[in-house]
């Protein structure tokens, strides 16, 4: 895998996770004892949340990109595999956890949510919001430092002075104070672990930065470790320092942000990259236009699960599955033909 | 080809009227795609939707006219502005891919504007509508297949086909590919630009993306809580853009090609509608803005087509 990492270096662990969730057959089909079929999310992927860094897992929709994210979290019981939590003095796998742990752990790993418009309670103050986790972990004790702490969270997410705001409703909030509420609400039990599904993506393009500021001020200060899911390349640009791309449940890439992004190796990859977005008309470059769509996950391609869709696929890919292999400098590609020269 | 001229369009609401669009003037020829640019609550949708009078009961159109060939949509009777709907220009409403009709095949979908607008028999409306479906690049095979059984972007496929039933020379396009993934809005994209080609058509494409625009359109208008702040062609507007909030709003896009930092953002957020500043509804978030702004921007057109309203210019 990865060299010349600690073990201790990584706050994360993820082996050989996989997440299938059974496909329901009809009444007739359970009668005739046909073949249970699964929906493969994630299906089998390895990776490593370094301490203090932004970890981007990009991808298209149906991907597994958000399934990854709620097993760590344990929202949802994956299959089979190791997610290790690690800290200062102890390692816990929360794959085979038991709930009572879980639930020990959850204040240290918490989620910011894509949409502040439905994560948030309507009938809840932006106090209210804040202190109920407080009170469901039993972390503050007394009320003045529970105000103490809503107090530095409301001014860690920029929104200031925090007495203007805790009375304030989400109504009567703009899209950009929510999502601060909502960062404010996931930061307030200093979590060393934090997964960011979309945060900015129904945030107006004006106010990301101030958003994705805040996220890398708390990186900076060391504060905890962030977890980036998006589909956006430009995003992942900006604010990562490592990225995994995924692929119909696999990590078919994973390096560097500015290696995986100026020099790709896989063929999906080159792909994505060379249709990302650009404000530029002026820019001339060469896209590469996939055709098709996404496998079903229930009836995924043989060998490469790209091949079909792969500009440079040759027989082998339809059979046999590729395996990580160091491309670069702490960058892997799971390709046979990665060297070949690209269309 | 189509020219509308200080077009208002407010909301009644509780408390006065949202000035949605205030005062817009923007025109396109044919054959011309010209993007519409704003962020939410900008009044780009609005915009769109007033010049086929789609609006909801509580909007009216209340200054300003909609000249198509020469015609006033905006004052038209609802009888003849019927005809001109579909067969003259039609419109993809955002997220309407999510609405078609679930028990009935994308072939009879799309046949039903062209029997509702011409005197075509079922066969050759049927016979039109496979032709769509090839023409937007789904196989003929699955034409009679139901929306279920396709993806987003398959669906959005059929969503352009429909709009193009009845042969219109002007398609409005909201949001056309928000809600798809990266290589699928590159493949629509690459659709409408081909058929557009082919067809001669004009567009309008209404989007929150302003690299959709950089990559699709030859003219771009950006809007900014109710009015019209820059309008002129897209190398113009991305290389040299005059009003401040087009500047910021390119700048707050992170760019793969530019360095790796954090794009700036414009701080603030847009005015309420309910009651906009007087000057420049700009001014309170604008860098530049000066004591002058606190009057309304005058229209300046610079560099001989480069539409700007900002005192600073």
């Amino acid at each position: 895998m990865l060299e010349a990492v600690t073990p201790l270096d990584n706050v994360l662990e993820v082996r050989d996770l996989k997440v299938w969730f059974p496909v329901r057959s009809g009444f007739l089909a359970g009668l005739l004892r046909r073949k249970e079929k699964f929906v493969h999310a994630v299906d089998g992927i390895n990776f490593d949340v370094r301490r203090g860094e932004v970890f981007c897992l990009v991808g298209e929709s149906g991907c597994g990109k958000t399934t990854t994210a709620r097993s760590i979290l344990r929202l949802i019981d994956p299959t089979s595999g190791k997610i290790e939590l690690k800290e200062a003095d102890m390692a816990t796998d929360l794959f085979s956890a038991t709930k009572e742990t879980v639930k020990t752990l959850r204040p240290k790993i918490q989620l910011i949510f894509q949409d502040p418009y439905e994560s948030l309670d309507p009938k809840m103050s932006v106090l209210d919001q804040l202190s109920e986790p407080l009170q469901v972990n039993k972390t503050a004790g007394t009320r003045k430092e529970k105000m103490d702490r809503v107090f530095s969270a409301l001014s860690d997410v920029g929104l200031i002075p925090p007495e203007t705001f805790l009375y304030r409703y989400p109504h009567e909030l703009s899209g950009g104070q929510r999502q601060r509420v909502g960062i404010a609400s996931s930061m307030i039990l200093n979590p060393v672990l934090v997964i960011a599904d979309e945060p900015v993506s129904m945030v107006d393009v004006s106010m990301r930065s101030e958003i994705l500021g805040i996220m890398l001020d708390i990186k900076k200060k060391g504060r905890a470790t962030f977890v980036l899911i998006t589909h956006d390349f430009s995003l992942a640009w900006a604010v990562g320092d490592r990225i995994a791309v995924m692929y119909s449940g696999k990590i078919v890439e994973m390096g560097p942000t500015f290696s995986v992004i100026r020099e790709p190796k896989h063929p999906y990859t080159r792909a994505l990259i060379s249709v990302v977005p650009v404000p530029d008309p002026t820019l001339q470059r060469k896209r590469i236009i996939l055709s098709g769509e996404v496998p079903d996950p229930v009836d995924v391609p043989s060998g490469c699960r790209f091949h079909p869709r792969c500009p440079i696929a040759k027989e082998m890919c339809k059979t046999k599955e590729p395996e990580m292999q160091t491309a670069a400098s702490e960058h892997e590609v799971a390709c046979h033909f990665w060297q070949e020269p690209f269309p | 080809m189509l020219q509308v001229n200080g077009l208002k369009t407010y909301y009644r609401a509780d408390g006065g009227s949202v000035k949605a669009v205030d005062d817009v003037t923007f025109g396109l020829g044919e054959g011309e795609a010209l993007g519409l640019a704003g962020e939410s609550g900008c009044g780009k949708t609005t915009a769109a939707l007033s010049i086929m009078r789609l609006l909801p009961t509580n909007a009216n159109i209340v200054g300003g006219e909609v000249l198509y060939k020469g015609q006033d949509l905006a004052k038209m009777s609802d009888r003849k502005l019927r005809r001109t709907r579909w067969k003259d220009i039609s419109i993809v409403f955002q997220g309407a891919m999510n609405a078609l009709n679930p028990v009935k095949t994308i072939v009879d979908q799309i046949a039903e504007p062209i029997l509702l607008h011409s005197k075509s028999s079922k066969e050759d409306a049927t016979r039109a509508a496979e032709r769509l479906v090839e023409l937007v690049g789904i196989d003929k095979a699955r034409a009679k297949d139901y929306p279920h059984e396709f993806s987003g972007g398959m669906r959005q496929r059929v969503m352009i086909a429909m709009a193009l039933a009845c042969s219109p020379r002007l398609v409005i396009l909201d949001e056309p590919t928000t809600a798809l993934d990266v290589m699928t809005k590159t493949q629509i994209q690459q659709l409408v630009k081909d058929l557009q080609k082919k067809l001669t058509l004009s567009t309008i494409l209404i989007t929150h993306d302003l690299s959709v625009i950089a990559e699709t359109c030859e003219k771009a208008a950006i809007m900014y809580a109710g009015k019209l702040v820059e309008h002129a062609d897209v190398v113009t507007v991305f290389g040299k853009p005059l009003h401040p909030y087009t500047a910021g709003l390119i700048k707050a896009f992170p760019n793969i090609y530019g360095s790796r930092e954090l794009p700036a953002s414009i701080p603030g957020s847009p005015p309420d509608l309910l009651h906009p500043p007087e000057g420049c509804r700009f001014a309170p978030r604008c860098p530049i803005a000066g004591a002058e702004c606190s009057k309304p921007p005058p229209d300046k057109i610079l560099d001989g087509n480069h539409y700007v309203a900002c005192w600073k210019r």
